[in-house]
């Protein structure tokens, strides 16, 4: 298994986002106080990332998993709303 | 032309820079629709400069942040380019607001309570959309928005609500359709629904955005005798002779200017040629300016 922590920020604070729909493949959290959402994920495999808030601009990417370990994926969302 | 029309448009906060490329379409359609108007962005977009020009618009259009209580202008923090205590300012007035969140919650009715004919904004978040990988939803946006838009200057403010709501639904239903396809078009038709959905038009639905010359919102409604009672009051009578006056006034400025080039250089080209007797000649060389230049004295 491999740990992908999913970090959310916005693009202009620069602040942590907490509470952010995070989406890998149809698992689904929550990203924390710290703006963090940690998914627990087979490697080998590659995952579409869907990072969701009503605020802020969609984010979506497909990342490869190639091997057993942690990695890292910061997402810096831009504010949608007026 | 018709009255004076005042935008409003910051650009430093994202995602008013959105808004802002908006605006340039709406000063179009301004220009298209043959409205005199007045756009301030950027430092301009600020509480002093609005309050020095408010006052003399018909028709005021903001894009930008915004919250319940106020337009926020450029600056986000004070937020106050127009507040609740200032709603008196929008007398007689249409506001429109779109896209600004939340300005129809307090602002809005604060506003028409103060006298404004009409208030066209959001009671919640109003969205941007971006242009994707996948699919141009900022095309779509500024498609929906200046569908709007364009009924604003020429239907009532009820109809171009509604035609703001048509619009975005077709961009929803092409959405949903895409649903399994676009990977942006979850959150695509989620922004989409709420713009549509939280949208309202306040005050008098009927309103429409005057022209000079006549009112056609204040005809509608009216019985016989309440019209003709409209059509000859005076304030209307002075507007229709004024506007009747400065159009003959182009007509003969054009006129005389045509008459003035084109009479010297007729007669100069009949002198020349012979067509007129010496006598005619010499009294048109006199009474004619220019003609005595073009055709030297013998």
């Amino acid at each position: 298994m491999a740990r992908l922590n999913v970090k959310v920020i916005d693009s202009y604070s620069k602040s942590a986002l907490p509470y952010v729909h995070v989406e890998v493949d149809g698992r689904v959290l929550s990203t924390g106080l710290d703006g963090v959402a940690a998914f627990d994920l087979p490697a080998g495999v590659s995952y579409t990332i869907k990072v969701r808030q009503v605020a802020y601009r969609p984010w979506t990417r497909i990342i490869q998993i190639a091997q057993e370990g942690t990695y890292e994926q910061q997402v810096e969302l831009e504010k949608a709303i007026y | 032309m018709s009255e004076e029309s005042l935008l409003v448009s910051p650009v430093l906060f994202p995602p008013t820079q959105l808004s802002y490329a908006l605006m340039d379409k709406v000063e179009s359609l301004l220009k298209d629709a043959n409205m005199r108007f007045v756009r301030f962005s950027g430092p301009l977009a600020s509480r002093e400069t609005a309050f020095i020009h408010l006052p003399e618009h018909k028709l005021f259009i903001y894009a930008g942040h915004a919250k319940k209580s106020a337009l926020c202008g450029e600056n986000v923090f004070s937020c106050n380019l127009v507040t609740v205590t200032d709603a008196s300012i929008f007398k007689d007035q249409i506001v429109v607001a779109n896209p600004a969140c939340e300005s129809a919650a307090e602002l809005g009715p604060a506003t028409v309570k103060a006298g404004a004919k009409a208030f066209l904004g959001s009671t919640e978040n109003m969205c941007a959309h971006f242009n994707e990988a996948d699919h141009p939803y900022m095309d779509d946006w500024f498609d929906y928005t200046l569908t709007f838009y364009k009924s604003v200057f020429t239907k009532t403010m009820g109809e171009a609500v509604e035609d703001w709501k048509s619009a975005i639904t077709r961009y929803m239903d092409l959405y949903k359709l895409h649903l399994a396809d676009w990977p942006n078009a979850d959150w695509n038709y989620s922004a989409a629904k709420m713009n549509r959905d939280n949208f309202v038009v306040l005050g008098d639905p009927q309103a429409v955005v005057p022209r000079a010359g006549f009112e056609p919102a204040t005809m509608k409604g009216m019985g016989m005798l309440e019209g003709l009672s409209f059509l000859f009051n005076p304030e209307n009578l002075r507007k229709q002779l004024n506007y009747a006056f400065r159009s003959l006034f182009s007509f003969s400025v054009a006129g005389a200017t045509v008459a003035a080039l084109a009479v010297p250089a007729v007669t100069s080209f009949a002198i020349e040629k012979g067509w007129l007797t010496k006598e005619q000649a010499e009294i048109a060389k006199t009474v004619i300016p220019g003609v005595a230049a073009v055709i030297p004295t013998p």
